[in-house]
Parts: structure tokens; sequence; C-alpha cells
């Protein structure tokens, strides 16, 4: 097992900064999805040899001048041992193409919960918002906000360019100058100066404490499901253990279906304990609290050949949200887009477009943001 | 080329097993390109993250499945079915050109039969045809 040091660049493991390092960025749910996907595709190319090898069979043993004897009894032998060994790597092929393919849901499932922090600004320039990693990286520079794949290869080059950023999310985002300039000026309007205790800053601290403290919640949920149902795939992954009929099975090939869910207005859902995300207005409300800043969902089920979705969330906007004079515990309501996601019954397919942008969703009162 | 068209225009049967063994080595051929071909060329290459994944350009990340210790247990199971199951084909390809090699052995086998049958055949009916033997009329 490597140690937590090697595998997560020094980010100690089990928090919400080893969850985005070691799962967000490094993992692979598309190639975990593309392997159970070329292990199903080779299973069925076997079936031409178990069957020209049953043709040449029957020329040679079946009607009036079949071939008798001991040396064809012995041919038939050799022939039935051939066709037996590939029938059970066809049979071996698909069963670990079933249980990769439950790997890489687990794993999108995982992404799709692990909230990445942003700082989210405005450009007045532009008029226009901005989305910065925690690297620096801009997210609103090439398709990143629209492309999930832009999207991670924009983290990993983020958290590559800079891994210490990623060791405390909590001092990086504090730390940002331009989150510091651009936010300061509505503390002042913030509880903390309407009879709250405590200075604009204090107040300032702890609302960020509450926001990564609900986000290291998440994210570590979400890490330590991915960890137990690894545990429990694993041997079924292991030929050589002889269990590679793993436990419930899904004879699926790809990730539409249950349990994983479709978009959703927080990843927060897995605090029912039951899993799965839901589309808002696709069932009833959860009484979890979403965290604050959370700004955009993710998507689990995006399947095959398409990078699951990562949530997004921004200590600014919880911040900003608390300043409009909303309590303790409901910045995250006012901050959450519940309504994100599309209000019809079917999950998300697709990654943000134009026409529906999320910053269509107000995200507090006009006047807090502009 | 599919193995049917391998296969075409082989006359397979107890006379003609020379076929038979082209009609093996088909199997195999086959076997080696659609099987073998297709693990070594595109199952292998994701096993390792070997893919066009932004992280897969970074040295040391060769594990799809995340960089944590259940993660590494994983892919360490996951690389040993596939080294298993690699095994297991490049198994059945090497008894595929066994089973070639033999047939052909055994249609080499026949055809020397007859041809020896066919000169004792004419041996016989030479002795037959001898005056000193004194059998023809």
């Amino acid at each position: 097992m490597r140690a937590a040091a090697e595998s997560g660049g020094g980010v100690p493991d089990g928090t919400w900064e080893a969850a985005v390092a070691q799962v967000t960025v490094a993992g692979r749910p598309t190639v975990v999805y593309d392997l159970a996907k070329q292990w199903q595709t080779l299973s069925g190319r076997t079936a031409d040899s178990l069957r020209y090898l049953a043709k040449l069979r029957a020329l040679l043993f079946d009607g009036r001048d079949a071939w008798r004897g001991p040396a064809a009894t012995e041919y038939q032998q050799v022939l039935d041992e051939i066709s037996r060994r590939i029938e059970q790597i066809e049979h071996d092929s698909q069963k670990l193409a079933r249980n990769l393919d439950r790997t890489g849901q687990s794993l999108s499932t995982a992404v799709a919960r692990i909230p990445v922090p942003v700082d989210i600004g405005h450009d007045f320039l532009v008029f226009g918002r901005t989305h910065e990693l925690p690297g620096g990286t801009d997210l609103d520079d090439g398709d990143a906000m629209h492309d999930p794949n832009a999207f991670v290869s924009s983290l990993v080059a983020d958290y590559r360019a800079d891994p210490g950023r990623y060791h405390d999310f909590r001092a990086t985002m504090l730390q940002s100058e331009a989150y510091g300039t651009a936010s300061g000026g509505h503390y002042d309007r913030g509880p903390a100066d309407n009879g709250g205790s405590g200075s604009a800053d204090e107040r300032r601290r702890q609302l960020v404490d509450a926001w990564y403290q609900q986000n290291a919640a998440v994210a570590g949920r979400a890490f330590d499901t991915l960890r137990a149902a690894y545990n429990e795939q694993a041997p079924g992954l292991d030929l050589d253990q002889g269990a590679l009929d793993g436990p419930g099975t899904p004879a699926t090939s790809t990730a539409t279906s249950g349990g994983v869910g479709g978009g959703t207005g927080t990843p927060i859902a897995d605090q029912s304990g039951t899993g799965g995300t839901r589309l808002a207005g696709g069932g009833p409300p959860r009484a979890a609290t979403p965290p604050p800043g959370l700004v955009r969902a993710g998507l689990a089920d995006a399947g095959p050949g398409l990078s699951p979705t990562a949530p997004l969330t921004s200590p600014r906007e919880a911040v900003l949200a608390a300043g409009t004079g909303v309590p303790d515990g409901g910045a995250a309501a006012a901050a959450a887009p519940a309504g994100y996601g599309g209000a019809g019954g079917g999950p998300r397919r697709s990654w943000l477009g134009e026409e529906d942008d999320v910053w269509r969703v107000e995200l507090g009162p006009p006047g807090v943001i502009e | 080329m599919g193995l049917a068209d391998r296969v075409d225009g082989l006359q397979v049967s107890l006379d003609n097993m020379s076929d038979a063994a082209r009609w093996v080595d088909a199997v195999r051929a086959d076997w080696d390109q659609e099987v073998l071909g297709r693990y070594r060329g595109q199952v292998e290459p994701l096993r390792d993250g070997q893919d066009g994944h932004a992280a897969a350009q970074v040295p040391g990340w060769d594990n799809p499945f995340g960089r944590f210790g259940e993660a590494d247990t994983v892919h360490t199971d996951v690389r040993a079915s596939h080294d298993l199951l690699h095994d297991r084909m490049t198994r059945v390809s090497q008894l595929l050109q066994r089973l070639g090699e033999i047939t052909g052995e055994i249609g080499d086998n026949y055809d020397a039969t007859e041809l020896r049958n066919a000169a004792v055949q004419r041996r016989v009916a030479e002795l037959l045809d001898d005056p000193v033997f004194g059998v023809t009329t």
C-alpha cells in the first residue's frame, strides 16, 4: 500500500484535500469504463474461434466418412480442451468487464460527489464571473466550464503546477488576494457588523470554516464510500482469487443504471445514506443542508467516454451569501442553487451549455455580487 | 480478414488433413489478431492508464483507479487478472499452433501411408501379372 505522503503529494489521508488530489485529480473513471468495454468486446471476439473449431470437429468426425479410432478420439479430446479453455476466457472476460464497470461507477460517483473548491470572482472589465482553481488556473479560459474533459485537464494541470495549493483549501482560499479584495467590502454589511459577535474578519473566518467543514464532510463521506466499494470489489477483480462474480453484479456496460443518479443541486445527497443524487424537482427534497458556497452540481452518470463532472464550491459565495444577513446555517440555502439541474424528471447528461448557464440562478439578492 | 475468409475454399476431410491443418492455422491466426492482438493493442495500455486523460501524462500516475491504498489494491488485482487472462489467451494460441502442426503431420502421414498402400497395391498387381507366378490366364 502506498504511503499517504507518496499517494497524495503529502496531503494528509482522509481529508478533503486528499479526496480531491487522490480521487478527483488522479482517478480516471472513463478509463475504467473503457477497460470494461474493451474486455466486453474482447469476450465477443472469442465466438468465431469456438464456432470454427466446432465446424472442424463436425467435418472430421461426423458423417459416413468420419475419422474413427484411438487417434481420432485423442484428436477430439484436444479440440474439446481448447474449446473449453476459450469458453473459460470468454466467461471470465465478461465477468471482469462487469466488475470493472461497477468499479467505474463507484469511482464516477465519488468524483461527482467530491467538491472542488474554486474562487469565484468578478471581472469588471468583461462584466462576468471568474472561476479559479486553487492553483490559480482560470477555468474561464477555454472550455473548462463547459467540457468535463477540459475541466479535468485544467484541474490536473493546476494541481501539478502547484500541489502545495492543494494541501489546505481553507488556508489557500483565505490567502487569496483577489478573494480578500473583492469580498471585503461586502462583509461590512454582513451579520458580523450588524450585531453579531466578533469582527468582520473573524466572521469571515467562521464562515469559511463552516464552508470548509461541510464540504470536507461531503468529500470525506464520498471518499469513504469509494474506499468501501473498492474493498468490496477488489476480490471480484482478481481472477486468482476465484471470486470474479461480484455480489449484485449488474449486467450493464454503462453507468446509467441506478444508484449513481443524475445532476443535482448539491453533492451532499449521500448524507441520506441511500446513495445516489437527485434532480431538483425529481423527488422529495432532502433535509440535509447543502454546503455553503456550493455552486454547481456534479454528475456521475456520464457513462463511458465522458468524464463525470465534479461539483464546484466557492468560499466566497458562502461568505457573500452570509453577508446579506442570512443567519448562520442559512448561508448554504442562499448559496446553493437548488433549482439547478433542470426542472424535468430525467438526469442531466450534458455539461453546461450556453443555454443553461448556471449563473442564471441567483445565488443571492441583487447587489450582493454585482 | 475474417475467419470465414481465412477458411474459404478449404476442403477438410480425412483424405485432406492438410486443409484441416490450414483450417486450424486460420483459427489461430484469427485468435492472434482478434483476441491477443486486441488485448495487446487496446486493453493492456488502458490497464496502466495509458490513455488520453490529462493525468495519464503525469509520470508515475499509471493507476486509473486513483492514488490511494485501496485504489492500489484494486489496480494490483486488475493487473493480476489481466496477466492471468493474457497467459490463458497466449496458451490457447500455443495450443492451436501445436494442433495445427500435429494435424499437418497427420495429413503427411496419411498421404505417405496412402502412397505406400498404392505402391504395395502396384507390386501385388505386378506379382499377379508375373508369368512365373503362373496365375495369369
